[in-house]
């Protein structure tokens, strides 16, 4: 790698580097002269290049003082010696006269718009210098009906622009095909389905044509575009254990909306591609795909039997064999009044207590510590299920009246209707210890399907942003109702360096050159949206606590290869909270993002690792800073990789097979 | 863009094709088929009525329609069109006629559509029994070649016996000589971007793909064109013998011809030869005993000229809306259902077969480097000799006017060589040209699929700027903002000064061609303003009592 000559090319006049992940000339200018340098209107880094707006054009040249001519920078590749304008008076006209034919189709009413002040169009003709056209009264898509049709979405298509971004996002993102441009050329604009109106459109609520849209065209309920918000804070949904990360508005101290935040690690992607079928799953486990394997959701799992059932059903649709299917007996069942209540009590929460989407997961776990829960058991039995509803509905019917002015609920329609949705899972029903017991004897292997993140523990992780549940490696024994003898090995993943999408606190995070150089080499970005990475040195006080928390007996340690051509790297070994060192991780994210980094420095090795393919192979150095980590963090390192391919990997010892001994420390 | 969707409808691929069963099945009238047809796709439902939507053809306002006549660039020069209209409403009912851009008639004009086949000349006498269903004797366009060695019109591949001798030969032959030849050759791509064959035939070849595909653009929209429907109904076998030569060499095993619905005639023709192909093992598995398979399609196209654009015609292939993709990737290396793909126009095509049949030193010695060989040259009604002819390359403009096309029936001022993206030639620069890419360009003109449609003396230019807008915001994908607002918004502005209603304000008409010119995603928005830049440049003085300086 290091020895590949270095590819240049200019923007207005001055050399830069090209990296690997520079796939467009638009990527490459807003890396190095920032976002407001080209305006965009059809472009979400989120979603692949479209070319539509037109408004990115640049000026390039295949050489000094060459020829130029006017390309869209956003589908346009660099090259190497490539000069590139961004913004010459030519330029300037041409992304003005484009804009100006886009207001002669605009209503033109800012002041009176919701997103008045955060909307990409305004910005970019406001940055442009324009408010206002010159065509002599130019036909205009005016006067659309609002669709207020849907339980969360706006759709208000007299602003819409016809970027095409909610079309994209619903097909790239969601992998949904609900929205659809129809019609052609100036007629052309946005509809769902079969010119559906929005609510009883397949649309399955994810959110991503609101939050991509550039104006008001498509919103939520919320307003989350409402700019008059006085802060927004970053948290994390607890529906399940994927721990999306979400944006709470917060206005007068009550949350006025929820949206998802532009770059989030875990939320950008959610779909699953088997054989070319787009299959979004949210309970099942994603192992059905699988023939002969057995699913089974745990008892620590909180079920709603419809959203179950659409999974069920999706899958029968698709020729997915679900007879392997198994759901606990004792799981939890979200009700009805747990949905409501979520939804009645969300904007009437202070802003300390967010992190639900209204499906009344919250809810339904409290009833299950209050004891007055429902489960999956309960669904099958008419007399039993009338019995137990009958203390949480009164409590539920009460809050709902008196407290939300809701309607109260009836007991025959919500037995009625759960009768006939455990019927339909009664044959999926079993009991989960005894299940996995079985199992264990018949020599099968289990693998426990939790979620990432040592920090989002309910107990362990940055309370309150954290999920529900106990992702870490003693929650599969409380969840499945395993004892911890039962598990062999506690084996964690870690990256030789660390890295954290979106904001939030990440006291180890680089600037400036390293961290370009990890995120190029390292491929940083998001598999499924191209997104950068934040990258920093190895924390490790946060790898001491996973080490501790998950009861480690050994790491595998990612991406050695990243560090190749560094000569020098750094470790956190120790934070300084309050002028005190400590060595220990504070569970208080106050306490966290008030805590300073003290590294230690170690020497690089400067030469490509990617051909080791045992530890002898490593350069000394490189030995060194895996000793160094396994000393810091007491852990033995199992697997070292050094790259994408299989074949990268350098195999200590077998991590699962092999005796539990020091392997390298 | 999105792959989701190639991707998907690519599982199912070519037999059963997407496009085909949006086009068969007139789905808004019936949701419960559209739901079956996307269910099998894994698509939405949306994705469907998004790509019917799009479509001329499959609107409900075409499809209560009986007639359409012709509204192309030569029979509206022509004149002939309001009186047909009329004739036909007389006979169908007002609400019954509705129109069609460019039949291919332009050698005759009065061209109309009727119960699926086309008329024109004095067809329209006959209409009673048109009506009645009868067959009627139909006129066919004049051809002949002009050109030093003929490659598009001679009789060396007339027959299936030719066929059969032609495709053993070079089913031998290596693979990297015929790629060879054609680079030789010199030939350049015949539908308008000049790209080299040979190149383009080479880079597919060379692309790793476990399936590749060969598209025939036979979407020949251009108004004053009908080369292509010649080929196509005169000289089927060489169409196809080049994309089956093209499958051999790329290692491609299905091709599709993608034909305008607009020539009814072409289909049919194109449907024979490949059915009679397919009965000699001509076309197939395991051609002429070799392991070379290659089957072919046809896709009908329904009513969009955009199409002819090579992205969107794949993108209407497979069953999305056919807007036009960005490029990279090219289709040689992610074409139809995202695999290496080689689209060739028909003439093309035609070329090629000629070149490895005749000699690829034959070729290249006509014309220069950059426009070498021979062209299909259309001449519209107003020639005394119209037609379709082959000229060598280099020829001189006045001389195919003069000699060829046997001078004008009637006082001409200008030509629109090129269709309706090409530039409008005043008569007096027609003795500086020459038949070549290069020289129209360097003059501010193209010459593109060298259609020509003549302007007489006394239709204003005003009225064919405005029909030239028209065009461009009726057939625009939709998809690039200059393209769907600035040929809307070109379009009102003559809209308004046929009805005096407002001037053309002229600053800024000449800021929006520009705006369309530099920011427009293809080339229909994007070259749409050649012609009237043109118009503006030689005619302006035509318009002046129309327009207004400043704005």
């Amino acid at each position: 790698m290091s020895s590949e000559k270095r590819k240049i090319a200019y923007i207005d006049g001055k050399p830069y580097e090209i990296g690997p992940n520079h796939s467009s000339i638009l990527k490459f200018v807003k890396s190095y002269v920032g976002e407001k340098k080209v305006p965009t209107l059809c472009d979400d880094p989120n979603l692949a290049p479209y070319g539509a707006c037109r408004v990115c054009s640049v000026e390039v040249a295949l050489e000094k003082d060459g020829p130029t001519r006017v390309v869209a920078s956003c589908h346009t590749p660099v090259a190497e010696n490539q000069h590139i304008f961004t913004s010459n008076e030519s330029l300037k006209s041409l992304r003005k006269n484009i804009v100006e034919l886009v207001l002669t189709d605009h209503p033109m009413e800012c002041d009176s718009c919701e997103v008045n002040n955060n909307c990409e169009l305004q910005t970019v003709a406001n940055d442009l210098g324009i408010n206002d056209h010159r065509y002599n009264s130019p036909k205009q898509h005016k006067g659309i009906p609002r669709d207020t049709s849907h339980d969360y979405m706006r759709m208000n298509l007299d602003n819409c622009i016809n970027c095409g971004r909610c079309v994209r996002a619903c097909d790239e993102i969601q992998g949904s095909f609900v929205l659809t441009m129809s019609g052609r050329g100036f007629e052309s604009r946005i509809t769902t389905d079969n010119d559906m109106m929005f609510g009883d459109s397949s649309c399955v609520s994810c959110g991503a044509c609101a939050h991509t849209c550039p104006t008001d065209a498509i919103s939520d309920v919320f307003q989350s575009k409402s700019a008059a918000v006085d802060k927004k804070v970053r948290t994390t949904c607890s529906y399940c254990g994927v721990g999306c990360n979400l944006e709470a508005s917060i206005k007068d101290d009550k949350v006025v909306a929820i949206d998802t935040p532009k770059q989030t690690e875990v939320n950008a992607g959610h779909t699953i591609v088997v054989d070319d079928k787009v299959l979004k799953l949210h309970l099942i486990p994603s192992g059905i795909l699988y023939k002969n394997t057995s699913c089974l959701i745990g008892s620590g799992t909180v079920v709603d039997p419809k959203i179950l059932l659409k999974e069920i059903d999706m899958l029968i649709d698709n020729g997915i064999d679900i007879s392997g299917l198994k759901i606990s007996s004792t799981s939890h069942v979200t009700m009805p009044y747990h949905r409501i209540l979520d939804e009645a009590m969300e904007a009437d929460r202070g802003s300390n207590k967010i992190g639900t989407t209204g499906r009344g997961i919250g809810p339904t776990y409290a009833d299950k510590s209050h004891r007055i829960g429902i489960r999956i058991r309960d669904l099958l039995n008419k007399e039993r299920l009338s019995d137990v509803i009958k203390i949480p509905l009164r409590e539920k019917n009460g809050l709902l009246e008196k407290i939300y002015g809701i309607k109260p609920l009836k007991l025959e329609d919500i037995v009625e209707e759960y009768l006939d949705y455990g019927q339909r899972l009664s044959k999926h029903v079993v009991d989960c210890t005894r299940t996995i017991h079985a199992a264990s004897k018949n020599k099968k292997n289990i693998l426990f399907e939790g979620a990432q993140g040592t920090l989002l523990d309910l107990d362990h992780g940055t309370y309150p942003f954290v999920t529900s549940s106990n992702p870490i490696s003693g929650g599969a024994c409380i969840g499945a109702g395993v004892g911890p003898t039962l598990i062999d090995r506690v084996i964690g993943v870690a990256k030789a360096y660390t890295t954290r999408v979106g904001e939030g606190p990440f006291p180890t995070e680089l600037q400036g050159s390293i961290n370009d150089q990890l995120c190029d080499r390292g491929s940083e970005f998001g598999t499924t949206t191209g997104r950068r990475r934040r990258c920093g040195w190895f924390d490790g006080v946060i790898g001491k606590f996973a080490v501790s928390v998950y009861g480690l007996d050994c790491l595998a340690v990612t991406k050695l290869d990243v560090l190749d051509e560094l000569d020098e790297m750094q470790v956190c070994i120790a934070y300084d909270l309050d002028g005190e060192e400590i060595d220990y991780f504070p569970t208080n994210s106050d306490d966290l993002k008030k805590s300073k980094t003290i590294f230690k420095k170690i020497k690089g090795w400067q030469c490509s690792t990617a051909d080791c393919r045992k530890l002898s192979d490593l350069p000394e150095n490189a030995m060194n800073y895996l000793r160094f980590l396994a000393e810091l963090m007491e852990v033995p390192i199992a697997i070292v990789s050094l790259g994408a391919n299989r074949d990268q990997t350098i195999v200590i010892e077998d991590p699962i097979h092999g005796p539990k001994r020091a392997l390298l420390r | 863009v999105s792959k989701n969707i190639s991707n998907l409808s690519g599982r199912i691929g070519l037999k059963d094709n997407l496009f085909k069963q949006i086009s068969e099945n007139t789905l808004s009238d019936s949701p419960q088929d559209i739901k079956e047809i996307a269910k099998k796709h894994n698509l939405g439902v949306s994705t469907l009525h998004g790509a019917e939507s799009f479509y001329e053809f499959l609107r409900p306002s075409h499809r209560e329609k009986k007639a359409f006549v012709c509204n192309g660039s030569a029979c509206m020069c022509a004149g002939t069109q309001d009186k047909l209209k009329d004739k036909l409403k007389e006979k169908l009912g007002d609400d019954k006629v509705g129109e069609m851009f460019c039949l291919g008639h332009c050698y005759e004009n009065h061209a109309f559509h009727y119960d699926g086949e086309n008329y024109a000349g004095k067809d329209i006498e006959k209409i009673d029994q048109i009506l009645k269903g009868e067959e009627i004797k139909q006129e066919k366009f004049f051809s002949k070649s002009y050109a030093t060695t003929s490659f598009l019109m001679d009789d060396k591949l007339s027959s299936t016996d030719q066929f059969k001798d032609q495709l053993s030969k070079f089913l031998k032959s290596d693979k990297k000589e015929i790629i060879k030849s054609l680079l030789d050759s010199n030939l350049t791509g015949r539908g308008g971007a000049g790209f080299p064959t040979g190149m383009k035939w080479d880079f597919c070849s060379k692309a790793k793909g476990d399936k590749k595909y060969v598209i025939c653009n036979a979407d020949e929209g251009d108004s004053g064109a009908f080369s292509d429907r010649y080929l196509l109904e005169d000289q089927p076998l060489k169409v196809i013998f080049g994309m089956v030569i093209c499958g051999y060499v790329i290692g491609s095993d299905e091709g599709v011809l993608y034909i305008r619905g607009e020539y009814p005639k072409s289909i049919e023709a194109l449907n024979g030869s490949i059915n009679e192909l397919k009965k000699l093992g001509l076309l197939g598995e395991n051609i002429l005993g070799t392991d070379f398979s290659f089957d072919l399609g046809i896709c009908i196209g329904q009513g969009a000229y955009i199409c002819g654009e090579e992205t969107a015609l794949i993108a209407s292939i497979e069953g999305r809306r056919a807007e036009v993709d960005v490029r990279p990737p090219f289709p040689v290396t992610e074409g139809l259902y995202k695999k290496p793909t080689v689209v060739n126009n028909v003439e093309t095509l035609a070329a090629a077969t000629g070149i490895l049949i005749n000699g690829s030193e034959k070729f290249s010695s006509i014309g220069n480097k950059k426009s070498a060989g021979t062209k299909l040259v259309c001449l519209d009604s107003f020639f005394n000799n119209p037609g379709v002819y082959e000229i060598d390359m280099g020829t001189p403009m006045k001389k195919i006017f003069n000699e060829i096309g046997g001078g004008y029936k009637e006082p001409l001022k200008a030509f629109q060589i090129g269709g309706p993206l090409g530039g409008v030639v005043p008569l007096s620069e027609i003795e500086n040209l020459n038949l070549d890419f290069q020289e129209f360009t360097a003059k501010g003109f193209m010459l593109g699929h060298a259609s020509v449609v003549s302007i007489p003396k006394d239709f204003s230019m005003a009225e064919y700027i405005h029909h030239l807008f028209e065009f461009s915001a009726e057939e625009s994908c939709g998809k690039c903002f200059p393209g769907r607002l600035g040929s809307y918004r070109g379009k009102e502005m003559f809209d308004q000064a046929k009805k005096k209603t407002a001037k053309i304000p002229l600053k800024l008409l000449e800021e929006l061609l520009v705006t369309m010119k530099k920011g427009c995603l293809c080339a229909l928005c994007g070259a749409i303003p050649t012609p009237i830049q043109n118009i503006l440049k030689y005619f302006g003085d035509e318009m002046k009592n129309d327009m207004v300086k400043d704005n």
